[in-house]
């Protein structure tokens, strides 16, 4: 490089991880709620499917993307977020073998659905280089929150969706990784949402862990205690 | 009142589609271009549109089901992607020779092998000889207007020619963006119904598309010559008259950016040109004096336009987002066509030639930057130091030093 300038070093990156047809739907109205949620604040966003994941696989493990960024987009047209501030994974096994921190922002968190507590999911996540960068693992049992897991066919391709965006198990995780993160609002979410209960639902039930230099409490318990809720 | 939306390119094109209300359209899937054809098929479902879908069994059939209705008399429209682009080849000099002005829209995709999705200009780019008159929109706005004007210019009965509405696939045909979807009473305006003055009817015979004998054959690529030069004349009053009621004001040939104290420029086509204007903003600060031209048009090129344009600078980065293997200068098409057209200029600039966003990669911001890096040093040189650059590849950032070191002791031998 021989200008040495941030471009967007204020956008927030969000990716979101999931499984091609089953949950492809469910990932990107996570990201699209999310984004809308962003616009509904007034700030410049962007959402889309990764291009080369082929999500018309069964089971296939695939992204979709938000930005959500003060200033307006100039990486409008790049086709993935290289720099994630946000990690989600709309299902739990895709925490191993794929490196989901690759090229994370410092003070990443990451939002998982699952079952599971936070810590047990940590030391599956990789790669181990970048844990120095991840703040906190947040879990959600969104599948177990009676919102309904909505088996959907991927398959916009640049078209409209008419399908209800956030109906599904896709807006109680992005209600959890608003509590989580911080990166929208309750509201703004919960205004742009089909499915209003199961953002709030996300939002309340979620667990956050704190995790410093790779380790959970490594740092310390954080100001607010009333933050971390363990099941 | 036109209607704010947020869509793609594809969505933009079906909005045009509709509004242009077609007769006829064939069908193909292929990425990126199905969205569009998903698009219209649920309109016509929804009642918006009345339009005759026809799906064929693979592209050559698609681009044949449209030449057959446009001879019917049609407003017929079709499209493709990459490998369907070429596999339609052969039905491309029969229908712009027969003079049927369908509307093709092409979301670009990169040839086999090995298989990719991305963007690529390549398979639109090898049809340029066949007489189809096209170019590449940067954004989805673009792409539906362009669509309208496009059609306003093929059926001109003086022009009669197929057109394509070029986009990048995926930056265009997928991500969305705002823009506006135009009033049905301006496009009406705009956009007179299509009558062809002949066409295919039973009661009124003719015959399209005969054998013919040799002696014939000159005078009628004559014409298909000809009739490229009133394209552009046509293109000129048409852009003008498209802003006057659209009120979006289009340069009809080439789009300047900071270009007025300008001493180098990148020269592209297509969606491109959204991360090179803000590349420019950045590379500006840092005191490069660097510009922009974005090409509307591809077919007919416009060298008119850059004949009187480019002399203006000193050097010109084309970037090519294409391969011709082999091709003079070593990159891509454009890169040939901008030398041919300003060689015989007095002060033509020193043209450099750069391939870039191949497989359908984004140029990023710091690829820019590095080109103009390079377009300094040769600014600075005063000829071109290395020919057929592929950014990051055979980039000569490094060896210019190199260069420079060796013209030094050159100069200190002649003293």
């Amino acid at each position: 490089m021989t200008l040495a300038v941030a471009i967007d070093p204020n956008m927030l990156e969000v990716t979101v991880w999931t499984r091609g047809v089953t949950l492809a739907k469910e990932a990107r109205d996570t990201a699209t709620l999310l984004a809308k949620a962003g616009k509904a604040e007034g700030k410049h966003v962007q959402s889309f499917d990764n291009y080369v994941d082929l999500p018309d696989r069964i089971g296939v493990p695939c992204k979709s993307y938000a930005r959500i960024s003060p200033d307006p987009i100039e990486t409008f047209y790049e086709y993935e977020n290289y720099r994630p501030d946000i990690v989600v994974l709309a299902e739990e096994t895709l925490v191993k073998g794929h490196n989901i921190l690759g090229g994370a922002k410092p003070g990443c968190v990451v939002v998982i659905n699952t079952a599971r507590d936070p810590e047990k999911l940590l030391k599956w996540i990789s790669p181990k280089e970048n844990m120095k960068h991840l703040k906190a693992v947040a879990c959600i049992d969104a599948n177990a929150l009676g919102a309904g897991v909505m088996l959907t066919f991927d398959g916009t391709e640049g078209s409209g969706d008419d399908t209800k965006i956030g109906a599904g198990v896709g807006a109680a995780i992005a209600g959890a990784v608003a509590k989580a993160t911080g990166c929208v609002k309750l509201e703004s979410l919960v205004s742009v949402a089909e499915n209003k209960a199961a953002v709030k639902q996300g939002y309340e039930k979620v667990t956050v862990l704190p995790v410093c230099k790779g380790e959970a409490f490594a740092c310390g318990l954080p100001e607010d205690p009333q933050e971390i809720k363990w099941k | 009142m036109p209607i704010k939306k947020r869509g793609t390119g594809l969505t933009a094109v079906a909005d045009a589609w509709q509004l242009a209300d077609i007769d006829v359209t064939a069908s193909y899937p292929i990425r990126p271009y199905t969205a569009v054809m998903a698009e219209v098929a649920k309109r016509i479902a929804n009642g918006l549109m009345k339009c005759e879908m026809v799906h064929g069994e693979g592209e050559h059939a698609q681009f044949s089901i449209a030449h057959g209705a446009s001879m019917a008399g049609a407003r017929a429209t079709t499209g493709s992607s990459g490998v369907g682009v070429a596999y339609a080849f052969e039905t491309y000099s029969p229908i712009a020779g027969g003079r049927c002005p369908i509307q093709a829209l092409i979301a670009d995709r990169t040839l086999d092998p090995p298989g990719d999705f991305g963007s690529e200009h390549t398979e639109c780019l090898n049809l340029r000889d066949n007489g189809w008159i096209y170019g590449w929109a940067e954004n989805a706005q673009e792409s539906l207007d362009n669509s309208l004007m496009f059609f306003r210019i093929g059926e001109d009965p003086d022009i009669m020619l197929p057109q394509i509405v070029a986009m990048d696939g995926y930056f265009v045909s997928h991500i969305a963006q705002d823009y506006e979807m135009p009033d049905q009473e301006q496009v009406d305006k705009f956009l007179p119904p299509f009558k062809p003055q002949f066409r295919l009817d039973v009661n009124n015979p003719v015959i399209m598309g005969p054998q013919i004998e040799p002696e014939m054959g000159p005078p009628l690529e004559w014409d298909r010559n000809v009739v490229m030069d009133r394209v552009k004349e046509k293109i000129v009053a048409v852009t003008e008259e498209f802003g006057k009621i659209f009120g979006r004001k289009y340069a009809p040939f080439v789009e300047e950016y900071m270009t007025d104290d300008a001493d180098m420029v990148f020269l592209l086509q297509g969606a491109h040109a959204v991360t090179c204007r803000s590349a420019i903003r950045y590379l500006r600060q840092a005191g490069y004096k660097v510009g922009m031209c974005r090409l509307r048009w591809f077919r007919p090129f416009p060298d008119t336009a850059l004949k009187a344009i480019l002399p203006k600078f000193k050097v010109v980065g084309v970037v090519d987002t294409n391969t011709s293997y082999g091709a003079a200068g070593g990159s891509g098409v454009l890169l040939v066509e901008t030398r041919a057209s300003v060689s015989e200029v007095p002060g033509k600039p020193l043209i450099q030639g750069f391939t870039s966003g191949l497989g359908g990669e984004t140029i990023t911001h710091e690829e820019f930057f590095k080109m103009a890096e390079m377009m300094k040093m040769t600014l600075e040189a005063g000829r071109i130091i290395q020919d057929a650059v592929w950014v990051n590849f055979n980039d000569y950032l490094p060896a210019v030093s190199e260069v420079q070191a060796a013209e030094q002791q050159v100069a200190q031998t002649k003293e």
